[in-house]
């Protein structure tokens, strides 16, 4: 890999040969993706949609004891006020002291963009060590200072010197990447330049001498893994990976979001790195195994039956613990289907278009079809070469499935949804209000204090489809009384009418 | 402007987008990063009262998304690409260039691109909202000067009794579309025809009257001073600058008062108008008399961290009003200095020879951070934003937001202005105050 080295990671686009439009079938998008040409496609006309700055506040802002700076002008990452909310239970359920979230925006003005946004920077950096004095100052850079070149690697290399909290500095300009998951890689490449992941020598006479001492420690060790979360997935789903990843007899660390900086210093501390979303973490678990040798799993998204199945599986393997997970997954399957079947009944045969993230989509599509509906439609934020293998099985028999790729870019949603009619849609946050104009329920497709993950996320997520068809009044009364801000001749039209070929 | 910020009350220039989508079918077109929509939009509305997408917001929005391509090469192209297509997709009657800051590094020559558009008869206007250049209350100005500059047309004849009304920013005011329309009505009582372009029912049928005005009517601290002045360039149009956004009977009369005798109106049906407000709500104040009055219920001392129609206008109805005593209060919507001693002037003007301290800041640490070392007796009353609820907790205050960002309110319609907007203010800061009680 050996991009650790460099300040900036590679963009998605290059790194992965990752893309954000596409339209047509499924067949064609795993052809096209295993060809390496969906890169090049295109939209001439867009929406605006999100950029990877706002992903990587999502995941750095989670950290506590932490200053966040936002280095640009001052609107960049000005909705992170909605992360207060998010972060203060998250403390607490987390058995943390809730505290408000800190973050400064070095405000750059006219004169800045001139001269330069470098000394502001610094002046930041100073006053949030010495008015907060943090464990950790995360500043995040948007567009304007990439363009106008602000080296802040080296400032904030030196400002190190005499700042006690850990700097780390994370490139996320907007404009660099179509693939906002980029961020993902930029957050990681920042705490793997920036922190320390391991317990540097401990202090002599300490544990490590005592030979007892040792074996004790690596057993612990080799029963601990460390489980890397996602925004997307709130304390609840956490505790259900807990409680599955507990029952194989394993301890479990949760990193990158809501781990305080110093405890990045026990990452290396574990047996494995599991990933509950391809798509988010390979960038770190590469990184892991090339400097400390710790092994990952990162196949698959424990949401579903059988992708909760084989994501248990992959991690048992790597830990010779193949017997006790197949005995733990028949044990939950055989409880699991006597609940599921008053929803099974209810679903059966209900027509859904899933549209969100790239694997979360596909997964929780193939949930969807485990309990009895038809899936008529996937849209995913982005496509790249960890699609191939799920969408693969999540279209089985239907090779010929629609399926979009694009983020957010509602002009394509609406066409579509006016065309498949689905009853129900399952749908990244921002969305769902528009498929409601159509008429149509919306189930989210996450929503951090549900449970989704693992077998009880199962039954949580049929239970919640049930009761949203069961009562569609809003929906109707809604779509009756607005109107949708597209020329009626648009739905005439493909939805992918605007995607280009350079 | 402050040099760093912590805490803010009010996002970039691009966050003029919001001002667009006020007017009913109009849809900015957005020359910008990929982000700068949903996070001005989140800022301004999902996360501040709830305002969400609405018609064409939120995700709807065009956008250019500008990538590293634009950046290097240029994006007129891109540009001309999206106004077309949004043209051919997107229903609406007003389409708004906005520009980000990319654009406006990069030098983009956005004027002539829209100028191709507008000189084949297109609705496309566009203004220079560069994030680094201001505030989003300055883009708002913006916003109106493009659309004065391009779109309007001088008109033949002058409707008598027509007034626009010029009055808080859509959306950085949560409460907008209820307070334009307690303006609208309370105008109309007195017998004027009142003229307002945002919210909804107005769009471009309100737009295209403003040229045949009487005169505007501009109900604001500062902002939009510059428009009302080009109105009167550009058309003729006089102008009466209303400083305070009138909250209750003192401020809500005078109002009425001044604006009747600007208009040359029979004072004796304004003083009717008065009158029968007056005793409406002083009979609901009457009502509530028992419990306001037993002193444990009274916050006696209050603070706003708001904009400045807020901290004027609230400030002006505690004390004038209901007889609260002010401590500091701090202005965040980034007051050009050129507005500050007028403003400043206002806060030394209460009943009784009270005045109160202002401070001019929109960052909101370092109000924070004054407040905190402020020793209370007894609870303040904490008007502001969503910010200092972690604030009110630690200093034992009552807190209730009215300012961005309001991201622990749902707002529909509630306004704060005139009578019916006192009550409900009254309503809002003694149910919180009861409720701590419960
Ligand atoms: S300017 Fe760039 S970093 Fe900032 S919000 Fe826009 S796209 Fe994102
Ligand atoms: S400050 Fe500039 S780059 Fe950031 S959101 Fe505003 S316009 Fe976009």
């Amino acid at each position: 890999m050996g991009y650790i080295d460099e300040k900036v990671v590679p963009k998605r686009e290059e790194r992965l040969k990752a893309c954000n439009a596409f339209g047509g079938k499924a067949c064609q998008l795993i052809e096209g993706s295993r060809g390496g040409c969906l890169v090049n496609k295109n939209r001439s006309f867009s929406q605006t949609c999100n950029c990877q700055m706002g992903l990587a506040l999502a995941m750095v802002l989670t950290i506590p004891e932490a200053v966040t700076i936002m280095h640009g002008p001052i609107g960049c990452g000005s909705s992170s006020h909605n992360m207060d909310s998010y972060f203060r239970p998250g403390q607490s359920i987390r058995g943390g002291k809730p505290k408000a979230l800190l973050w400064v925006s070095t405000n750059l003005e006219e004169q800045d963009i001139i001269g330069g946004g470098e000394s502001k920077l610094e002046e930041a950096i100073i006053k949030a060590d010495q008015n907060h004095r943090p464990a950790a100052i995360i500043v995040v850079s948007s567009c304007a200072p990439g363009i106008i070149g602000d080296d802040i690697d080296e400032l904030t290399s030196r400002l190190q010197k005499r700042i006690s909290a850990r700097i780390i500095p994370i490139h996320c300009e907007g404009f660099k990447t179509k693939i906002s998951a980029t961020a993902y890689d930029a957050v990681y490449h920042g705490i793997a330049r920036s922190l320390e992941l391991e317990l540097k020598s401990e202090a002599p006479g300490g544990l490590v001498s005592n030979g007892l001492d040792q074996v004790k420690k690596e057993y612990i060790k080799s029963k601990t893994v460390n489980v890397l979360n996602v925004f997307s997935m709130g304390r609840t789903d956490e505790l259900e990976i807990e409680r599955l990843l507990k029952a194989l007899g394993l301890e479990v660390n949760f990193y990158p979001n809501f781990a305080h900086p110093d405890k990045f210093r026990f990452l290396i501390e574990a047996a494995l790195n599991i990933s509950v979303c391809p798509t988010h973490d390979d960038y770190f678990v590469e990184i892991l195994k090339e400097r400390y040798g710790i092994p990952y799993v990162l196949n698959n998204m424990p949401i579903g039956i059988r992708n909760t199945e084989d994501w248990l599986l992959d991690i048992a393997k790597e830990l010779n613990l193949e017997s006790e997970a197949k005995t733990l997954i028949e044990k939950e399957k055989k409880e699991l289907e006597v609940e599921l079947e008053l929803y099974r009944s209810i679903l059966k045969g209900k027509r859904v278009l899933v549209s969100g993230g790239e694997i979360r989509v596909a997964v929780t599509a193939m949930l969807l079809q485990e309990l009895g509906c038809e899936v008529v439609g996937i849209r995913a934020y982005h496509y790249d070469q960890f699609g191939d293998d799920i969408y693969l099985k999540a279209v089985s028999g239907n090779p010929d499935l629609e399926i979009n790729v694009a983020t957010t870019q509602v002009f394509e949603l609406v066409n579509m949804l006016k065309k498949v009619k689905p009853d129900l849609f399952v749908g990244h946050s921002g969305s769902n209000v528009w498929a409601a104009k159509l008429g149509i329920p919306a189930l989210p497709l996450f929503s951090q204090p549900q449970n989704y993950v693992g077998y009880r996320g199962v039954f949580e997520v049929a239970k919640r489809a049930a009761r949203i068809i069961k009562n569609t009044a809003f929906q109707r009364t809604f779509s009756e009384n607005v109107t949708l801000p597209f020329k009626e001749d648009w739905y005439g039209k493909s939805p992918f009418t605007y995607i280009t070929e350079k | 402007m402050s040099q760093l910020v912590e805490q803010i009350r009010h996002v970039c220039a691009l966050g003029a987008l919001q001002s667009v989508l006020a007017i009913e079918r109009a849809v900015p077109v957005l020359h910008a990063g990929p982000g700068c929509g949903q996070k001005l939009w989140g800022a301004l509305g999902l996360d501040n009262g709830c305002q969400g997408s609405g018609y064409v917001g939120g995700h709807s929005v065009p956008s250019t998304n500008i990538t590293e391509k634009e950046v290097i090469f240029g994006g007129d192209k891109k540009l001309r690409e999206t106004i077309e297509n949004a043209l051919k997709v997107i229903d609406a009657d007003l389409f708004v260039v906005l520009t980000g800051c990319t654009s406006d590094i990069v030098g983009d020559d956005v004027g002539e691109v829209v100028r191709e558009f507008q000189d084949a008869g297109k609705p496309v206007v566009y203004a220079e909202t560069g994030g680094f250049k201001g505030t989003n209350i300055y883009g708002h100005e913006l916003v109106l000067e493009a659309i004065i500059d391009q779109y309007l047309k001088p008109s033949e004849e002058i409707e008598p009794g027509l007034v626009n009304i010029w009055s808080v920013v859509p959306f950085q005011d949560a409460f907008w579309t209820g307070n334009l329309k307690e303006l609208e009505k309370l105008v109309s009582e007195i017998g004027l025809k009142p003229n307002v372009i945002f919210g909804p029912g107005r769009g471009l049928q309100a737009l295209n009257k403003v040229p045949k005005a009487q005169f505007n009517l501009l109900v604001s601290p500062w902002v939009g001073v510059k428009n009302v002045q080009s109105l009167e360039e550009k058309f003729g149009t006089p102008y009466l600058h209303y400083p305070v956004l009138p909250i209750g009977p003192t401020e809500t009369g005078k109002f009425l008062r001044t604006v009747g005798e600007y208009a040359g109106l029979d004072s004796k049906r304004i003083e009717e108008v008065i009158n029968r407000h007056e005793n409406e709500y002083f009979y609901y104040i009457e009502r509530s008399a028992d419990v306001l009055l037993e002193t444990r219920l009274l916050p006696r001392r209050f603070i706003t961290v708001a904009d400045s129609f807020y901290t004027l206008g609230v400030s002006k109805f505690l004390i004038n009003d209901m007889g609260l005593l002010p401590e500091t209060q701090f202005i965040t919507d980034d007051v050009s200095p050129e507005h500050q001693e007028k403003i400043e002037e206002e806060f030394k003007n209460f009943i009784d020879g009270i005045s109160s301290e202002v401070v001019f800041t929109n960052d909101g640490g370092l109000a924070q951070e004054t407040i905190r070392n402020i020793k209370f007796r007894g609870r303040p009353l904490i008007l502001g934003s969503a910010w200092e609820r972690v604030l009110a907790e630690d200093i034992n205050g009552y807190q209730l937001s009215i300012s961005m960002p309001l991201s622990d309110r749902l707002v529909l319609n509630r306004s704060y202005v005139g009578y019916e907007g006192a009550l409900r203010l009254v309503e809002d800061i003694y149910s919180l105050v009861l409720q701590d009680f419960q």
